[in-house]
C-alpha cells in the first residue's frame, strides 16, 4: 500500500501520509460495514444525482441508494445497477418466518420470478434486515431453497428503515431511471398457506415488472405489505428515527454524509503508534 | 488451545440449531402456545332465536395474535364457520386490542393473555327445525401467533347445543360473555368534530368528549382502499387531536371515502373505546372544488 511510501520520502510528508493511510482505512471500514460507495459524497454534500436519492423511500421518488454486502461477501450497489440500466427487485427476507416459507418452501414464488426476468435487466435482490441473522445462517438457508439471487445482510437495519420495510415479505421495485415504482406485497393472499392460483390471484411484482418491460405505467404502485415483522435491534428504534427525517441516508456514506474521517481521534491514534 | 476450539464449535454448533430454516421458537407449534375453545352462552337455542356463541384464545405468555387489523405486520385469526344447514352466524365482534411495538417501531394491535371474539347464531324457524335435538357448531381456524417468531396454526374447534323451546335457565356462560361484551367498541361514545385533509396528505381529525378523558389513541379498522397510519395522538383534556397517514391502494374509485377506526381511552380507571367514521375526499376532487 502506501506504508512503502511513507519509509520513502520520509517524515516531512508525514502529515498527509497520515491522512491518506487513515481514508485508506476508513474506507476499508466502509467497506466492510458495506458503505464502500463513499465517493459520492463532497465534504457533507452528496454528489451530482446523488443527492436525488439520499431520502427515504417514497413510490414515485428516486429511490434510496445504497451499497451492501450479500451474504457471500459480494458487494451490490443500487446506484451502479440503475446506471446500467437494471430494474432493480428489493425482497425482505427471513427464513424463519411462516410467510417467507409459503414462497419458498410451499411454493416457489421468489425463486421462479427472479429467473423469469433475470435475462430482461431485472435484478432481484433479497435483504435480511434481522439483526440477530448472520451471513452464515442466510448462506445456509439460500442452500437449502436453492436461491440464486444475492440476500444482502443488512443488520443494522440501515436499509431495511431506509425503505421502510416492516414485513417479511416486503417488496420494492425500482425503475431503471432509479425511481421505486412499487412498494407492498408480493400478491394479494395474505396468508401463510401455499401460494394461491387462479383468476383471483394477483402477484403484483411480477404485474409491475411486465408494465415496466413493456414501457407502460405500474398500475397498482403501493400495497399494505403482509407477513412476519422485520426483526429489527430493539435500541435501532429512536436511534434510527431522527436519522430518517433529516435525510440520514446522506449519499450513501455511513456517518452522515461525509467521506471525511473524524481526524481528531485518527491523527491522535496514529500520532502514539508512530 | 483445546478449549477454544471446543467453545468455538459449541458456539457453532448452538448457532446452526437456533438458526435451522423453519426453526420456530423453542420447536412450539402454534397449537401448543395457543388454546381455542368454542362456547355458547347458554345451552339450548329456540326454533328462530339465537344465542351468543365466543370463540376463546388463550395464549401462552409472552405470546400474541392479531386484531382485525394486525398493524404494521402479522394476520388476524380467520374463522370459518361450519353450521347445520339453516343456521346463520353473524359476523365476528372484536373485542378492543392492545397496541403494541413489534421491533423498531412497527405497530402492532393485538392480544395477549386471553381473548374471546363473539358472535350471534340464529336458527331457522320451527317448520324447518327439529326440536329436542342436538346441533354442532364447529369452525375451521387459521391463526398466527407470535413472540420473537411467528407460528402459523390450523384447528377445529366444535360444541354441541340443543334446540329446544325456552332457555335453560342459570345459562352456563353468562357472566363470561358479560365480561367481553363489556370490553367490545362501543358506537357514538365520542364526537368526531373535525376532519381534515385528504386521501394522500396528512389527515387531521378532532374527537370530543364533553368531559376530561386520559390517554386516547387510534386503531384503524381494516381498509381495502386505502393504507392508515397513525402518526400522532395529541390529548386536550375533552379534546384529542388524531393525525393520520392515508394513502390509496392502487388507484381509488370513489372520490369520497370513509376512514373507519376505534378511538381508544381511559376514562375514570376504565377503557373504553368507540369506532368512528372519518368522512374524507381524495386529492384529486380537492383540487377540482378549488
Amino acid at each position: 500500500m502506501n506504508l512503502n511510501l511513507v519509509m520513502r520520502k520520509g517524515l516531512n510528508m508525514g502529515n498527509r501520509l497520515l491522512m491518506g493511510m487513515t481514508v485508506g482505512l476508513v474506507a476499508m471500514f466502509a467497506a466492510a460495514a458495506g458503505y464502500a460507495n463513499c465517493g459520492n459524497c463532497d465534504g457533507d454534500k452528496c454528489k451530482g444525482d446523488m443527492k436525488d436519492h439520499a431520502h427515504a423511500a417514497e413510490v414515485g421518488k428516486p429511490a434510496p441508494w445504497f451499497t451492501a454486502t450479500d451474504a457471500n461477501g459480494n458487494t451490490h450497489d443500487l446506484a451502479a445497477l440503475t446506471r446500467q440500466g437494471k430494474i432493480v427487485v428489493l425482497e425482505w427476507f427471513s427464513p424463519g418466518c411462516p410467510f417467507v416459507q409459503k414462497h419458498y418452501a410451499k411454493g416457489s414464488t421468489m425463486n421462479d420470478l427472479a429467473k423469469k426476468y433475470a435475462d430482461k435487466d431485472v435484478v432481484w435482490l433479497a435483504v435480511s434486515s434481522t439483526y440477530d441473522l448472520s451471513a452464515g445462517d442466510v448462506a445456509k438457508a439460500a442452500e437449502q431453497w436453492s436461491i440464486n439471487h444475492p440476500v444482502l445482510m443488512d443488520q443494522t437495519g440501515k436499509i431495511g428503515r431506509m425503505y421502510g420495510a416492516k414485513t417479511t415479505p416486503n417488496m420494492f421495485i425500482i425503475s431503471k431511471e432509479g425511481v421505486l415504482v412499487y412498494s407492498g406485497a408480493i400478491d394479494n393472499d395474505p396468508t401463510a398457506g401455499a401460494p394461491k392460483t387462479g383468476e383471483d390471484a394477483i402477484n403484483y411484482v411480477d404485474r409491475a415488472l411486465t408494465e415496466l418491460l413493456g414501457g407502460k405505467a405500474v398500475t397498482t404502485a403501493e400495497t399494505r405489505a403482509y407477513g412476519c415483522s422485520v426483526k429489527y435491534a430493539k435500541e435501532q428504534a429512536n436511534a434510527s428515527e431522527s436519522k430518517m427525517d433529516n435525510a440520514g441516508v446522506a449519499c450513501g456514506c455511513e456517518g452522515g454524509g461525509t467521506d471525511k474521517p473524524k481526524e481528531k481521534d485518527k491523527d491522535k491514534d496514529k500520532g502514539k503508534a508512530a | 488451545m483445546n478449549q477454544m476450539l471446543y467453545i468455538v464449535a459449541m458456539a457453532v454448533m448452538l448457532i446452526g440449531a437456533a438458526t435451522a430454516v423453519g426453526a420456530s421458537g423453542g420447536g412450539e407449534s402454534a397449537e401448543q402456545v395457543t388454546k381455542i375453545t368454542l362456547l355458547t352462552d347458554r345451552g339450548t337455542i329456540s326454533p328462530g332465536g339465537s344465542m351468543r356463541v365466543g370463540l376463546m384464545f388463550e395464549m401462552k405468555e409472552h405470546w400474541h395474535i392479531y386484531w382485525r387489523n394486525p398493524g404494521e405486520a402479522g394476520l388476524p385469526p380467520r374463522v370459518r364457520w361450519k353450521l347445520p344447514e339453516g343456521f346463520v352466524m353473524s359476523d365476528l365482534r372484536w373485542p378492543t386490542p392492545v397496541q403494541f411495538d413489534q421491533g423498531g417501531g412497527i405497530v402492532g394491535y393485538g392480544y395477549m393473555g386471553k381473548v374471546m371474539l363473539l358472535a350471534t347464531l340464529t336458527a331457522p324457524s320451527a317448520e324447518k327445525l327439529e326440536t329436542n335435538k342436538s346441533i354442532y357448531i364447529a369452525a375451521d381456524v387459521d391463526w398466527l401467533v407470535c413472540n420473537n417468531v411467528c407460528l402459523p396454526g390450523k384447528t377445529a374447534v366444535s360444541v354441541e347445543a340443543a334446540v329446544g323451546e325456552g332457555a335453560i335457565p342459570g345459562a352456563k356462560n353468562e357472566a363470561l360473555f358479560a365480561y367481553w361484551d363489556k370490553r367490545l367498541p362501543e358506537r357514538d361514545a365520542v364526537k368526531v368534530t373535525q376532519v381534515t385533509g385528504e386521501v394522500g396528505r396528512r389527515v387531521t381529525a378532532t374527537m370530543a368528549w364533553g368531559k376530561p378523558v386520559t390517554d386516547a389513541t387510534f386503531f384503524p379498522l381494516p381498509d381495502t382502499e386505502v393504507m392508515v397510519t397513525v402518526v400522532k395522538v395529541t390529548n386536550r383534556g375533552e379534546q384529542a387531536d388524531v393525525a393520520l397517514s392515508v394513502r390509496p391502494i392502487g388507484k381509488l374509485k370513489a372520490d369520497a371515502i370513509r376512514v373507519r377506526g376505534l378511538v381508544v381511552w381511559m376514562e375514570d380507571g376504565r377503557r373504553r373505546s368507540s369506532e368512528v367514521d372519518l368522512p374524507l375526499r381524495s386529492a384529486h376532487q380537492e383540487a377540482r372544488r378549488k
